[in-house]
This record gives structure tokens, C-alpha cells and sequence, in this order.
């Protein structure tokens, strides 16, 4: 109870509450505009929070995830086209509201409903990840190599079409992580004479590059090939068409309690994602709906079981990430990153050592999901003017803020030398089918992995029954081997 | 995509290669017994070059596959966009090394004058506004709000 009370009293402050409403702001500007997407606000806004406390500049990248992820529904509603992937099945029904002159019905209804599946997922998180944090706590070597294997398999997830070019750009990454010091011999080593890189390879300039720069670069050809600019649907002022009635609220409110729960469960599983819980819980919705035949045409439970659905994955993503230190996608993924900027790591240490802190990042999440309603519908008519802004604008101002958010973080021109390296990496890696999540996925559990092996290894001096006689360990590399073999024959059926 | 994943395939191939003999050599000396500070980079860097080989060899089965109209499109808006990118990956190499030289603010205009122009964007006296008032904006906030110093002119 006394680590409850720490936790208000921490968050409590004006700046913390500013941070999160602004973080809301930015959030759902980027996610309205089609081609800037979360990760890449995540990754450009975490340099700014270098030299905030990090309770402030956490708060703020919440506020932009959360922001980000309802944000894509703008535009899908308005102009048919997803600010974010996760809100390709709010377009489906929310574009036909919109052709009806029913945006602002839309519009609202996608907000109640976002902000309803935070929420929620908000209290699931605060009630399972201390319980699942005291099991995590027995973990020594073996299960953190066992888990990180475990965790590695997500790469199947986030591949795409090729598995091959997935686990490749997997590879990568934990090579790259290699870069710098040896862990447990502190011995540099992969610096190839650079003397810089023996402190490894600059986190943020890495997320940058691959986030931000590479998806500037490609936004270059998007430039050049669409010139055409995009008609937006004005919301219409008559009254019921412009709001959520009571009586349309009590129809779609078993839709969103069935829906939000879904986006739970899948984002508290590593590696699945937003975008698929909503196409679930679309369907799920179509299924149990009394008029079935209205889906696609306008049903207003089609966006309540969408919307519900993708923004309630994103508190359960901090399950595993908080608890057990693996990232559930790739914003978890950044996050994870912002964490450790900030000198925390997240995983079962982080509550008996900060139990203050877990505490109020978690009250934290829960308040900027109750402000998200308000910011959200206050800055509603702001917020599709983002629609309109040009990309030929956005970017370069995008391409400023990176070079000089890597240079405030950074404190050097090394950093951003490293930043506009993996932003070409990131390009090509694109332009060849590679998936870059996977490259920063292998990045950040390669230390886990590596020291989890060394360190059992050595306790048991090169025995291997170390991983196979303790159950824990064993579990998670028997579903480690399950998952790795129904995902390759996954992956084969479907060449076939 | 086939020839594009025999190009890859053989490119990560050979520095998967080269990684795995140069590991060990960017180690001075090791006293572990067991695992090295150079077994998992090696490790890795070998199934780097496995992979990329079997990349390769998918790419040269299907190679007959591949659809002559996607070919072609695939191609012109490589060669239409590649002088583009091209130009910007300079624009921000000039930008790093400028900014120390010109001064954060001189830099930055500069550098999002041209690369406003890079994405298509004509509408000069925008261009011109933004290019005049990003700048000091981020700079005010950078020094004022953040407290962060950022380069100035050290030609001036």
C-alpha cells in the first residue's frame, strides 16, 4: 500500500501531467498523418526525454504510444487511409460513417472506444505484472537465457513474408549488440580500430536511424510518385450525425467489453500486435452482431470493436516488457530502450529495487488514458487538420529533428555518423524485403541471451544440464522448440 | 524480387564470412575457459552466412518465376527516386559536418531548404518561411527550455 501511495505522490506533478497530455498532442497528430507512424515518433521523441527524470520523459512516450495508436483512426475515417496499420479495420466501417456524413459520429465513437480498451488494459497490467514479476523473480542464468530464446522466437511474428530474410535481419541485431565491451571480461572487442565504438553502438542513434531516417528516405519515392493530394470529409454539423447518442453508446458497449479484453490477451502475447487483435475483434464483432449485413456499410460496432480492440493492446505490451524485460512489439521494443536510457531495466529487479517507480509508471498509464479522452476530444478539429499537412514539409523537419535529436543525446558527432549509418541500413534493408523490427529485437535480447549462456556455463562449468534440469528453464526451451517449429511450417505452407 | 535476393543473399554471405574469421582478431586476449568474448559474435556471423547463402540459392531457384511487368515498375521508381535519395544522404552528411562549422542555425535552414526542394517542394515562399523560422524555434527551445547547447560558428 505504501508503494501505491509513492507512486501518486511521485506522478503527481505538473510537469509529469503537461509531459502526458503533450505526448497525447504529439501522438495523435503523427498517428493521423498517413506516413508517419508510432514507432517512428516514439523513436524521435526519445532523445528529448535524454535529459528529463525519467518518470516525466516516460510519461511522455506513453503519451505519444497511446496518442499514436487512436491517432491512425483519423485519417482512416476521414480519407479511407490508416495513419497507422492497426487502424486498417476502423476504415472498413468508419470510412462508410464518413461517406454518410456521419464523421463526427465516427470520429467520437472511435475515441469513447480507444480510450475505453486503455483503460482497461491499464488495470489488467497493474493487476498481473506484479504477480507475474514475483515468479520472475527466482530467474538466474539459465531461465534469462532460456526466456531470451523464447522471446527471440517473436522474429517469426514480425517477419513478414520471408522468414529466412526475418531471422537473418534477427542475426543482425544480435550481432550488432556484440559491438563494444564483452560483458563479462570487459574486454572491447568488434570495434574494428574505432575507438568509439568500444562504449558499443549508440542506442538512440540506432533507433533513429533505423525508424526515422530509413522511413524519411523511403518517404522520398512516396513524394516523387503521389502528387495528387487527398480530399478530406468535413464533419457535419448536424447534431445527431456529429455525436455518439446514449442509445447508440448502450448498443456498442457489449461489442467494446467483448473486443478490449481480445486486445489484452494478444497484446500481453510477444509478438502478435495491434493490428491483428483489431481484424479479431472486427470479426469476433461481425459474428456476434444482430445485423451482420451492416458491416462494411457503416455498423457502429465495427469501429467500437476496432478501436477497442488495438488501443486495448497497448497497456498488456508492458506486461512481458516490465516484467520479464522482453518487448511484446516494436514500440515495446523503443520503449525498452527509453528505459534503459534512463538507467532502468526493466524485468523482476525493477519492482524489488523501484517498486516506487513501477508503481507510479503504472498510475501514470492509467492517468494518460483518462486524459486521452479529453485531449482527444477537445483537439479533435486541430487534429484533422494534420491530415493536411505535406509531406514534403514534414520530412526534412523530421530529417532536422533526428540529426539534432542524436546530437543532444549523443554529445558528439559520432553518435550521428552511427544514426545516419543504420538510416541507410534501414533503407536498404527495406528496399531489399528485409523487416527491420527484427533487427531491433535481436539488438536488445542479445545481452540476455549471451550472458544467460556465459554465466551458466560457467556456473555449472560447461554443464549443459543446467538448462535442461531446472523446469523453468526447460519449459520455456520446450515452447521455445514448439513455436520454432510451427512457425517454420507455417512459413512453408504458405510458399506452398 | 529473386534477383534482388540473390544480390543480398551473396552480399551478407561474404560479410557474414569476413566476420567470422575478423572476430576473433578484434579480441586481444581471453581467459575463459569455454565460451570466448568472440564465440557468440562468430557464431552469429556463420549463421549470418549460412542463411544468406540459402537466401541466395532461393532467389536463383525462383528466378523464373518473377513477373516482367512487376519487374519493370520495380524498377523505374528505383531509378526515378535512387539521385533523390542519393541527394539527401549528402545533404545530411554536409549537415553534420556543416552544423560545427556554419552554426546550428545557418546549417539547418540551409539543410531544410534543400531537402524541402529533394521531396518535391515547390511552393517556394513556404519553403522560404519555414526555413527562416524552424530554426530559431528549435534552437530557443534547445538553449532556453532544455538548457542543451548547440554548435555555433566556429568560421565566423
Amino acid at each position: 500500500m505504501d508503494i501505491i501511495f509513492t507512486g501518486f505522490d511521485q506522478i503527481f506533478h505538473l510537469q509529469n501531467l503537461l509531459l502526458m497530455a503533450g505526448g497525447l498532442v504529439i501522438g495523435i497528430v503523427i498517428g493521423a498523418i498517413p506516413g508517419l507512424n508510432v514507432p517512428l515518433a516514439v523513436a524521435l521523441a526519445l532523445p528529448f526525454t535524454y535529459h528529463m527524470p525519467p518518470l516525466a520523459g516516460l510519461s511522455m512516450l506513453i503519451g505519444i504510444y497511446k496518442g499514436g495508436t487512436h491517432g491512425g483512426s483519423i485519417s482512416a475515417i476521414l480519407i479511407n487511409v490508416p495513419g497507422a496499420p492497426a487502424a486498417a479495420a476502423t476504415a472498413i466501417d468508419g470510412y462508410a460513417l464518413a461517406r454518410q456524413g456521419k464523421a463526427g459520429k465516427a470520429l467520437k465513437l472511435s475515441i469513447y472506444a480507444s480510450v475505453f480498451g486503455e483503460i482497461l488494459s491499464d488495470i489488467a497490467l497493474i493487476l498481473a505484472a506484479a504477480q507475474l514479476a514475483k515468479i520472475a523473480t527466482t530467474f538466474g542464468p539459465a531461465e534469462f537465457f532460456a526466456l531470451g530464446l523464447f522471446a527471440l522466437t517473436i522474429i517469426g511474428f514480425v517477419s513478414g513474408d520471408s522468414l529466412i530474410k526475418g531471422v537473418i535481419a534477427g542475426c543482425m541485431g544480435l550481432l550488432l549488440a556484440t559491438v563494444g565491451m564483452d560483458p563479462l571480461e570487459s574486454m572491447p572487442r568488434m570495434h574494428f580500430g574505432f575507438y568509439e565504438l568500444t562504449g558499443g553502438l549508440h542506442f538512440i542513434a540506432m533507433i533513429i536511424g533505423l525508424f526515422a531516417i530509413s522511413e524519411a528516405l523511403i518517404q522520398i519515392e512516396n513524394s516523387l510518385r503521389t502528387t495528387a493530394s487527398r480530399t478530406v470529409i468535413e464533419i457535419s454539423q448536424k447534431g445527431d450525425d456529429n455525436r455518439v447518442t446514449w442509445a447508440e453508446f448502450k448498443m456498442v458497449f457489449p461489442t467494446m467489453l467483448r473486443s478490449a479484453p481480445l486486445g489484452i490477451f494478444i497484446g500481453a502475447i510477444p509478438g502478435i500486435g495491434s493490428s491483428i487483435a483489431a481484424f479479431l475483434a472486427y470479426g469476433m464483432a461481425k459474428n456476434m452482431s444482430k445485423q451482420p449485413e451492416m458491416f462494411g456499410k457503416g455498423a457502429l460496432e465495427g469501429v467500437a470493436a476496432a478501436e477497442s480492440a488495438n488501443n486495448g493492446v497497448c497497456g498488456a505490451t508492458f506486461i512481458p516488457l516490465l516484467t520479464l524485460g522482453i518487448p511484446g512489439d516494436v514500440i515495446t521494443a523503443i520503449m525498452l530502450g527509453a528505459f534503459m536510457v534512463h538507467g532502468l531495466i526493466p524485468g523482476p529487479t525493477l519492482f524489488t529495487e523501484q517498486g516506487g517507480f513501477v508503481s507510479a509508471f503504472m498510475i501514470g498509464m492509467l492517468i494518460t488514458s483518462c486524459m486521452h479522452l479529453f485531449v482527444a476530444l477537445i483537439g479533435l478539429r486541430g487534429f484533422i487538420q494534420a491530415i493536411k499537412l505535406k509531406r514534403s514539409l514534414l520530412f526534412p523537419l523530421v530529417i532536422v529533428l533526428c540529426i539534432t535529436g542524436t546530437f543532444v543525446a549523443g554529445g558528439g558527432q559520432f553518435p550521428i555518423y552511427v544514426m545516419l549509418g543504420m538510416g541507410i541500413l534501414g533503407y536498404l534493408m527495406t528496399k531489399f524485403g528485409f523487416p527491420i523490427p527484427p533487427l531491433l529485437i535481436g539488438f536488445i535480447l542479445s545481452p540476455m541471451i549471451e550472458d544467460g549462456l556465459r554465466q551458466a556455463l560457467l556456473i555449472s562449468d560447461g554443464d549443459l544440464a543446467i538448462f535442461y534440469g531446472r523446469p523453468i528453464a526447460m519449459g520455456f526451451l520446450v515452447m521455445t522448440a514448439a513455436l520454432v517449429i510451427w512457425i517454420t511450417w507455417k512459413h512453408l505452407r504458405t510458399q506452398r | 524480387m529473386a534477383r534482388v535476393d540473390i544480390i543480398a543473399g551473396a552480399l551478407l554471405c561474404v560479410f557474414g564470412i569476413v566476420i567470422y574469421f575478423a572476430a576473433p582478431l578484434t579480441v586481444g586476449e581471453y581467459n575463459e575457459v569455454g565460451l570466448t568474448p568472440w564465440s557468440f559474435p562468430s557464431a552469429l556471423a556463420a549463421a549470418i552466412a549460412v542463411l544468406s547463402a540459402l537466401l541466395c540459392f532461393n532467389g536463383w531457384r525462383n528466378r523464373n518465376r518473377e513477373n516482367s511487368t512487376e519487374k519493370a515498375e520495380e524498377e523505374g521508381s528505383r531509378s526515378a527516386s535512387t539521385p533523390h535519395i542519393i541527394a539527401a544522404i549528402v545533404v545530411m552528411g554536409l549537415y553534420i559536418i556543416g552544423m560545427p562549422l556554419f552554426g546550428y542555425l545557418l546549417a539547418t535552414a540551409a539543410t531544410l531548404l534543400v531537402l524541402s526542394v529533394i521531396y518535391g517542394n515547390r511552393r517556394w515562399l513556404g519553403l522560404f518561411i519555414v526555413a527562416a523560422v524552424s530554426p530559431p524555434v528549435l534552437f530557443f527551445f534547445f538553449q532556453e527550455v532544455m538548457i542543451i547547447l548547440l554548435p555555433e560558428a566556429s568560421l565566423f
